[in-house]
């Protein structure tokens, strides 16, 4: 076949800038560690890269909130446990102010004491979160939700809402409880301040008639308070442990993901390096090889 | 011996001819387009003498192209469709980079707005640790507004360089038409003169303009007697008559305002705005299809994204409460759905007589095509372009049409339309341009919701009552009239009766076998069972309905009482936050069927794959075009050995007719000395 001149210096330099163009591209591989440069290197693998990403960030917001409920948890197991104990001191020094052989004045003592504990107890109910929200307040985190004092008897001005965290894909997680589920009585019952208030007062008439009676119902309305108390403690612990089992999960299904998307997006180095040094002995045989070719013409010999 | 003296003559007359066309290939063995030429050499009339035909020597019969008419042709067709390809893969390569990119595209900004949606979850209130969450939900969807902007601003740009390039190719084809039917001129009176000798100069300067111009746009080409060429565009469209050259502009598309059409005039016909369809291979042809199915389709679905996602979020928004204890307002805001009537409308037809805006209770129907809007003399035709089909019509009688997501309206208190009137309808195409954000106070955020449920601190039952549900926040003012107002439920051991309920509302109560009881506004007792499905709503028949619902489940005693009410107060209520962040996980576009991140990442992979398709396409051409030039050059190219080796032999065949000449001289000589 004829082949022209001008026909041999166009092709190699083609033929050069093709090979230039794939050296680049995997040369753009490994200084970016991805292997897919632009979409339609793979458009299959860079739409799945999208949805993967999502994936993987709705994930990570799992995680962020898992510890978000974790704090609240156990931020409202700790107020929880202060309301416990105090009720349980209440109880004790109750008992003890049960036994007949304390006089007028050192009941009276315990009843200073149980009032201080009342107040004590305001603090707990109108605690606040790290943010400055009450805790106890359902979701009116700005309205103080207790009001009044021993003598008024204190009113509840929050509402019954929980606040929930999504912390899975399937699961809103309740980290709060209302103030009202814990402080306030239901169904005709007395509630903790109640309870602290006529205890309070009894102990300040140790003379009446109702004395031993009122005692014994202070006592097994403390006792039905605790088991509220307890009862909230437990379901904010098996949330806790709930949310350890989800972490778990979570930080696999995380894992999962980085390894999906690496296996999409990241550069596989050992067949990089090997197809670099591949292109590169091949632009470089095609350069020397055109030199030679070059060079060669009829013209050279003509004197 | 006089004879003998022309016979040497004639053959160093051959083989200078020779000679110099040989320096004539050399010289032009790089010239673009230079076809290889030879002599075409014979043997002179012989003369008949007694003894038999004396030989006259040598002549050149001509000098001639070595060409191949149908491989030049091929290799042209073959290079105007790689051009085609090459500039569509060329502008595509520009988008497709950036789309997919993990730092550049859509993906991250949208995670980063839902993160921040997650964040005010887990702290919406008004503490002094809250405003910082408010305030990052804000600028994450101000970053995702600047975002869709700048991937917008970016196409664009695109938009606005491919019809530079559309206008700078077209005044290329032009220039070369003209210079075509110049040539064409010149060949036919050089021809004249030379005694109907080819132009072989002439004929390459040619063949190298009309394989430029078949870069710029697909021709073809038919000759004629006198050696000129006529040169056709599209399906037989001419472009190049003998001498005369057609004017060729780019002009604004009649129907599509941001698109150029391509007119052709000729001396004694009209101008012709060419459809896009004739308009294939060469670059031109390349631009033309890239624009409308690529740059068109991707800004479009750019936009019903932006849409989609503007439209769920308000309305989600809408349903929720603001730190102020306000009903939520829209979050984000979309310009007018750009509407165009077509230029060669009736100038009696008003500009804004057809419209349209979104539907935004059937936003999941939204399609990323346009719409055309045709009218036939009695009915207004709505046709979505992207499948051709008619969706429905419009006229005096039904002015306004509800489909794909839209509402396209018929002002016809504006005036009236002429028979084949149209009008060009891109909800979607400036969607993401004109996105903005509607509130700019972070307290005005909706992280709570709008209403409470209550159970009252006496009731001896365990009955609890859900949050309550509101599904649009249509009627919320005729079910949730202002506080202190509280709608009181009370179980009476096997119906409710509801206290201070608005006399607006209605109830139905959903059974667990899924059937379902109505009652009319104004009745307050009804029968229910634990754990079924109470729903308030102003009218049922509307939709949406505005309706409101809860379930009252557990053992409930008779006489337990609940509440309804406004959420006042709830300023750490984060109901609406949860709700707004689930958006995120949702299947909304595309019929319910797509996430909006989904959505996005088909965009990329359609975009993609069209690239890779070009791509493919384009390096199978390049690899024809090479062949193809393979085959035209091993015919028609100067090789610069067979050249040299050319020169050698004339040059021995110039010595050796000269040694003719000398012997003759000889002969001459040796007579004379006689």
């Amino acid at each position: 076949m004829r082949m022209s001149t001008s026909m041999i210096f166009d092709r190699t330099v083609s033929a050069m800038q093709s090979q230039t163009t794939s050296l680049l591209h995997t040369q753009q591989q490994i200084s970016t560690g991805r292997r897919l440069v632009a979409a339609s290197d793979d458009p299959t693998a860079a739409s799945n890269i999208l949805q993967m990403t999502q994936a993987k960030e709705v994930n990570n917001q799992y995680t962020s909130a898992q510890g978000g409920a974790k704090t609240a948890l156990s931020m409202l197991d700790s107020q929880l446990q202060s309301v416990g104990d105090l009720i349980q001191y209440v109880q004790q020094r109750t008992v003890l102010a049960s036994n007949g052989t304390l006089n007028a004045k050192d009941l009276s003592a315990i009843a200073k004491d149980i009032q201080g504990q009342f107040e004590q107890l305001t603090g707990l109910a109108n605690s606040t979160d790290g943010m400055g929200q009450y805790m106890f307040a359902g979701n009116m985190g700005d309205t103080k939700p207790f009001t009044g004092d021993l003598s008024t008897g204190m009113t509840y001005q929050g509402d019954q809402g929980v606040r929930s965290v999504q912390v899975s894909s399937s699961r809103q997680m309740p980290v709060s409880v209302p103030g009202d589920a814990i402080f306030v009585g239901h169904a005709g019952e007395p509630g903790l301040f109640d309870t602290l208030s006529s205890l309070v007062t009894t102990l300040e008439n140790p003379t009446g008639a109702t004395f031993r009676a009122d005692i014994n119902s202070a006592l097994s309305n403390l006792s039905k308070s605790l088991d509220t108390v307890l009862t909230e403690r437990a379901y904010a612990g098996s949330r806790l442990n709930e949310l350890e089992s989800l972490s778990t999960a979570t930080e696999s299904m995380g894992l999962q993901y980085s390894q999906i998307l690496s296996g999409l997006q990241d550069t596989d180095y050992t067949k990089a390096i090997a197809d670099l040094s591949k292109q590169q002995m091949a632009l470089q045989a095609s350069q020397k090889s055109f030199l030679q070719v070059s060079s060669l013409s009829l013209f050279n010999y003509m004197q | 011996m006089t004879s003998l003296l022309n016979v040497g003559v004639s053959g160093l007359n051959a083989a200078m001819a020779s000679m110099n066309t040989a320096g004539h290939n050399i010289s032009n063995a790089s010239t673009p387009g230079f076809t290889r030429q030879q002599v075409v050499q014979s043997a002179g009339a012989a003369i008949s003498g007694g003894s038999g035909f004396l030989g006259q020597g040598a002549q050149v019969s001509t000098v001639q192209r070595v060409y191949s008419e149908f491989l030049t042709s091929q290799t042209s067709s073959a290079r105007s469709r790689q051009s085609e390809l090459d500039a569509y893969s060329t502008q595509i390569s520009h988008i497709d980079g950036l789309l997919a990119d993990t730092e550049a595209g859509l993906s991250p900004a949208l995670q980063g707005f839902f993160s921040s949606v997650q964040g005010l979850a887990s702290s919406p209130g008004s503490g002094s640790s809250s405003v910082p969450t408010r305030q990052a939900m804000l600028s994450g969807a101000q970053t995702l507004v600047s975002r869709f902007k700048s991937l917008d601003q970016m196409m664009n740009s695109e938009r606005v360089s491919v019809n530079f390039q559309i206008q700078t190719s077209v005044s290329a084809i032009s220039s070369y038409a003209k210079e075509v039917a110049t040539l064409n001129g010149r060949i036919a009176q050089a021809e004249a003169m030379g005694m109907g000798q080819p132009a072989n100069d002439l004929y390459d300067q040619r063949d190298q303009l009309l394989g430029q111009l078949s870069q710029e746009i697909g021709v073809t080409t038919t000759s004629n007697s006198d050696g000129s060429t006529n040169v056709f565009v599209g399906n037989g469209i001419p472009l190049v008559l003998g001498v005369e050259a057609y004017q060729v502009k780019a002009v604004q598309s009649l129907l599509e305002p941001d698109h150029l059409a391509v007119s052709l005039q000729g001396e004694n016909s009209p101008a012709y705005v060419l459809p896009d369809r004739q308009l294939t291979g060469g670059k031109l042809g390349g631009l033309v299809s890239y624009m409308s199915e690529t740059l068109d389709t991707a800004q479009n679905r750019l936009g019903q994204v932006a849409v989609s996602m503007a439209e769920t979020f308000n309305t989600q928004h809408q349903l929720g409460q603001d730190l102020y204890g306000n009903q939520g307002q829209a979050l984000f805001s979309l310009g007018a759905i750009p509407t165009t009537p077509n230029a060669a409308n009736a100038q009696s037809t008003p500009a804004g007589l057809i419209d349209a805006d979104f539907d935004s209770s059937n936003v999941s129907k939204l399609t990323s095509s346009d719409y055309k809007v045709t009218y036939d003399g009695s009915d207004f035709q709505v046709v979505r372009v992207s499948d051709q089909s008619l969706v429905g019509t419009m006229n005096a009688g039904v002015t306004s049409l509800s489909v794909d997501g839209l509402t396209f309206h018929y002002n016809s208190t504006l005036g009236s339309a002429g028979a084949g009137d149209s009008f060009l309808v891109q909800p979607t195409r400036t969607a993401a341009s004109t996105l903005s954000m509607a509130i700019t106070d972070p307290g005005m955020i909706a992280a709570g919701a709008m209403t409470r449920t209550s159970a009252d601190v006496a009731n001896t039952g365990r009955g609890q009552i859900s949050a309550g549900t509101l599904n649009s926040a249509d009627n919320l003012g005729s079910l949730f009239p202002a506080a202190p107002g509280k709608t009181t439920v009370t179980f009476g051991g096997g119906s409710l009766t509801f206290g201070n309920l608005p006399a607006t509302a209605a109830i139905q109560i959903t059974h667990a076998d899924g059937s379902v009881n109505q009652y009319a506004a104004g009745t307050t007792v009804v029968p229910y069972v634990s754990g079924e499905k109470v729903t308030l709503a102003a009218d049922f028949a509307a939709t949406p309905a505005g309706d409101y619902s809860f379930e009252i489940t557990g053992t409930v005693a008779a006489g337990d009482k609940f509440y309804l009410s406004r959420n006042t107060g709830a300023t750490s209520d984060n109901a609406n936050a949860l709700a707004m962040g689930q958006l995120q996980t949702s299947n909304i576009l595309n019929n319910g069927k797509t996430t909006f991140q989904g959505a996005y990442a088909q965009m990329v992979g359609v975009v993609g794959n069209t690239a890779r398709d070009v791509s493919v396409n384009l390096s199978a051409q390049t690899t024809l075009v090479t062949q193809l030039e393979t085959n035209h050059q091993s015919i028609s190219g100067v090789n610069l050995d067979e050249m040299a080796a050319n020169l050698i032999r004339y040059q021995q065949a110039y010595q050796a007719a000269g040694k003719l000449i000398q012997v003759s001289n000889t002969l001459f000589n040796q007579i004379l000395n006689m």
